[in-house]
């Protein structure tokens, strides 16, 4: 995990700007910024929610399971 | 291995009980949809976001395009908002069986289409100074993010006029009145958000 | 006793009779049906499309036996209407829509889905969109041209793309098929929460449906921009906004943002429930335990999530930042990380197996073969240098051709030929079933290998005559080869609609398990009458699907309804 956040941090951050490419620069840096962020924006925000719905669902089936059941033995796991 | 250790590896499960629900049909339906609503409008807010940032350095509004009033628009959005605390009681009030929870409910609709109507009645006016969708990329971002909301405003109130006059007749369901419940939320809730990023 | 079992089922819902039981149905099974025999339909035109333009790439400028000449408008309006035909109204009809709807009510134990008035509706939706697919072809000035992926300003300027109402009703189509698959989807997801037969816990959850209700949920959150994008087009097209016209404020690029933002995790929603449908198929087969259940599942919602990541991988030279382009490499390297492991898990599942080569068995087989050489052409692709010369050549062709063509055409012949005794109560024939397999898969990599050479030769795609680019013109055996392959692969196809009609009229009558396989769907009828099981003796569910072979039982599989 650590490694891969490493390497993308690297790999964000290491390539030196090369002055004849004409897409590394544009006089307009908020338009630039302006994909990124919305790059970001639109993917944090689907897996946000999900994220969690999915959570807040586990608890309320857990909660469902303990109001119902008296607490079953651990299921042993096949796989 | 013994064959009977065998077959003692898989749980023995205890009869199923009949299955239960998380949450009600209607109101998980509800939900999902508003995630793919979310996601339109954050959509259609990026895009704004990415011309709006083409014009970085120049006027925004451009030249020669009128402002959006703030203040009234302001009002309508305490309006919205207020409503969505209004149906918050409504719904308590619905579930306890409180004879009130009609008035309370009608009274966040009609808050609604005060919000609806206003919003129409800005538009006129905006219509009037010159700002069309074709006028500019500002002009076409506000009637075409506005619009939108206003779409799912006006969908918003028919499911909740549909829903009072079940409620009068007595046949509306706790989870149909949270079904329409949520859209609401979502329609209230995301306003917000577009008022910051087009009007400020 | 049948009928009373009958009445019982019937007493929730009295649909109407006669012809109109068959196209104004709520029941899941039906609505399955029209999505797939739409789904053919589509496809036999796309593959008349396919067939059409490959002709004029081998032999430029002659008439098409049974189309005639094909100008360049008509070119580019048939290769654009083939991609998103074999997309939006084949792929993700099929795979999701028919397999989804007959499959999750009756592997869940549910009597229906939880909302079928909304699921008549995503059909009658979907129905009007291809109908309107289809109209759009024969407009005035002709279908639109501009590619699926309708890159404006080509999309959005009818003085360029000159076909102005054939793009805008093109692009209608595209958003009602999208609002089809919304309710679609609404009603997938909630059906698998909330009508799980009694006792069925997550883990017990077919594999296929698992994917089939991922899919769903990529879909519902990734499509949302897309719309946005779509409607911003539709009005630069209609009512002269510039939402994506530079020179009135708007931008081009904006659209490639959102078109991509959908058109990756997109390809994932196709890919899951093929994956689903081989799993099913090869622990089946191979009288094996699914090899890491939790593995599987648990893989398929990390590629769901990083889906999300790399969809700039197909702006690489759109001229986005080179920066922003590293970070996507890394995310497209990532991503074919758990697919390729799930290969592994298939290829561990088979491992010590006793397989049985049925036809359905090969064609889950050739789906994992042909989608890893998909799946690996793709790492070329996301190595963000490498395809400044890849990119719009026959090399991304031909990757993506290896990935869709399994997934939407071997893995849907995969899951007809599995569940067809479910569908219909026949078998269908193995033989003619195994002389179709051969004489799809053979041709199918003399079609598209050929063009992987053309594309590292640096053939571009959407080219109308290679002709007159001389250092192209010389490749043209490998293009003649290609469409002699294809021709080969559609002649083949009519093994099996033969194979389709006669079992279907005179097959050998089925049973209710003819495979001996677990899940729940082999415990009712075949085929299974309205609300699948008779209302007071619905399954419930004791053991996750794939208890195959296990010691000291004397059967080698175990259904997952019957107790101890
Ligand atoms: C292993 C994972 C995959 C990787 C790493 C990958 C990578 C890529 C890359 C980098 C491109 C852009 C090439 C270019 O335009 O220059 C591309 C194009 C494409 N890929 Fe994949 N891909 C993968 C899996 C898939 C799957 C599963 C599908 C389909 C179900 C698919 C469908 C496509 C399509 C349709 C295009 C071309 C789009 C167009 O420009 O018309 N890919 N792929
Ligand atoms: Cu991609």
């Amino acid at each position: 995990m650590w490694v891969v956040a490493l390497a993308l941090v690297a790999l964000a951050l290491l390539p030196e700007p090369g002055f004849a490419c004409p897409v590394c620069f544009d006089p307009n840096d908020e338009h630039r910024q302006a994909f990124l962020a919305t790059a970001i924006f639109m993917t944090v925000l689907p897996l946000g929610m999900v994220g969690g719905v999915g959570i807040w669902l586990r608890k309320r089936l857990r909660r469902l399971d303990d109001e119902e059941a008296p607490p079953e033995p651990p299921a042993n796991d096949p796989s | 291995m013994s064959t009977d250790a065998a077959v003692m590896q898989f749980e023995v499960r205890p009869e199923p009980g009949p299955g239960k629900k998380l949450l009600p049909d209607g109101v998980m339906g509800m939900v999902i949809f508003v995630f793919t609503e979310v996601m339109l409008f954050a959509g259609l807010i990026s895009a704004h976001t990415i011309v709006r940032s083409r014009a970085a350095g120049e006027m925004w509004p451009p030249y020669g395009q009128p402002r959006l009033p703030l203040e009234e628009t302001a009002i309508n959005t305490a309006a919205l908002l207020l409503s969505a605390v209004v149906i918050f009681f409504a719904q308590r009030a619905f579930r306890r069986g409180v004879g009130s929870a009609r008035w309370t409910f009608l009274a966040s609709i009609v808050l609604g289409i005060f919000f609806v109507a206003s919003q129409g009645m800005e538009w006129a006016a905006l219509l009037g100074e010159g700002l069309t969708m074709q006028s500019s990329a500002y002009g076409g971002f506000f009637y075409l993010i506005v619009g939108t909301h206003a779409l799912h405003a006006v969908a918003a109130m028919l499911g909740m006029v549909w829903a009072w006059l079940r409620m009068s007749k007595g046949t509306l369901t706790q989870s149909q009145f949270s079904t329409v419940q949520v859209f609401w939320y979502f329609v209230v809730l995301v306003w917000p958000v577009l008022y910051w990023k087009v009007y400020l | 006793m049948a009928e009373a079992a009958a009445v019982g089922a019937h007493e929730h819902h009295h649909g109407p009779q006669g012809i109109l039981k068959y196209i104004w149905s709520t029941d899941h099974k039906i609505i399955a049906m029209q999505y797939l025999f739409t789904g053919m339909f589509m496809a036999v035109i796309g593959g008349f499309m396919a067939y059409v333009f490959r002709m004029q790439l081998a032999f430029p400028g002659l008439p098409v036996p049974g189309y005639g000449v094909v100008s360049p408008g008509e070119y580019n309006a048939l290769v654009t209407n083939h991609g998103t035909i074999m997309i939006f109204w084949v792929a993700m009809p099929v795979l999701i829509a028919a397999f989804g709807n007959f499959l999750i009510p009756l592997m869940i134990g549910a009597d229906d889905m939880v909302f079928p008035r909304i699921n008549r509706l995503s059909y009658q939706v979907f129905l009007i969109s291809a109908i309107l697919i289809l109209v759009s072809l024969f407009v005035e000035g002709g279908g639109f041209g501009g590619a699926w992926t309708a890159y404006p300003p080509l999309s959005s300027v009818s003085d360029y793309n000159l076909t102005k109402l054939g793009s805008s009703i093109w692009l209608v189509a595209v958003a009602l098929e999208f609002v089809a698959f919304l309710l679609g989807g609404i009603n997938f997801i909630v059906t698998l929460m909330n009508a799980r037969a009694p006792g069925m816990k997550a883990y017990d959850i077919p594999v296929v449906v698992w994917m089939i209700v991922i899919a769903s949920i990529l879909f519902m959150l990734s499509v949302g921009p897309l719309i946005a994008g779509a409607v911003m087009l539709l009005f630069d097209q209609t009512l002269g906004t510039g939402f994506y016209d530079p020179t009135r404020g708007g931008d081009p690029i904006l659209w490639q943002h959102l078109f991509w933002f959908f058109g990756h995790p997109e390809v994932y929603v196709v890919l899951l429930p093929a994956l689903g449908i081989t799993a099913e198929i090869i622990t089946t087969f191979s009288r094996k335990k699914l090899f890491g259940y939790k593995i599987v599942i648990f893989t398929a919602v990390a590629t769901g999530v990083l889906s999300f990541f790399v969809w700039a991988h197909h702006q690489f030279i759109a001229g986005i930042d080179p920066r922003m382009a590293n970070i996507f490499t890394v995310t497209t390297l990532l991503i074919s990380v758990p697919i390729a492991e799930l290969c592994f898990v298939y290829i561990a599942t088979l491992y010590g197996g006793s397989i049985r080569l049925t036809t359905p068995m090969l064609w889950a087989l050739a789906f994992i073969g042909e989608f890893l050489i998909g799946g690996v052409t793709g790492i070329f692709l996301g190595a963000s240098g490498a395809d400044i010369y890849f990119h719009d050549t026959y090399f991304v062709l031909a990757h993506f051709h290896y990935t869709f063509f399994p997934i939407a055409i071997i893995g849907t012949f995969a899951a007809f030929t599995y569940w067809f005794p479910k569908m219909f109560g026949k078998m269908m024939n193995d033989t003619l079933g195994k002389i179709h397999f051969w004489g799809t898969i053979i041709p199918f990599n003399f079609i598209f290998i050929p063009l992987f050479v053309l594309g590292l030769g640096g053939q571009h795609r959407r080219i109308y005559n290679y002709q007159n680019f001389p250092e192209l013109a010389e490749m043209q055996p490998l293009r003649v080869l290609a469409t002699g392959a294809l021709i080969v692969m559609l002649v083949f196809q009519f093994v099996f609609f033969w194979n389709m009609f006669k079992s279907w009229r005179s097959g050998e009558k089925a049973g209710k398990n003819p495979w001996k396989a677990n899940t729940l769907e082999w415990t009712t009828d075949s085929p299974p009458p309205h609300g699948n099981w008779p209302a007071d003796d619905m399954p419930k569910v004791y053991r996750g699907p794939y208890e195959y072979s296990v010691p000291g039982r004397d059967d080698d599989y175990w259904p997952q309804n019957i107790p101890g």
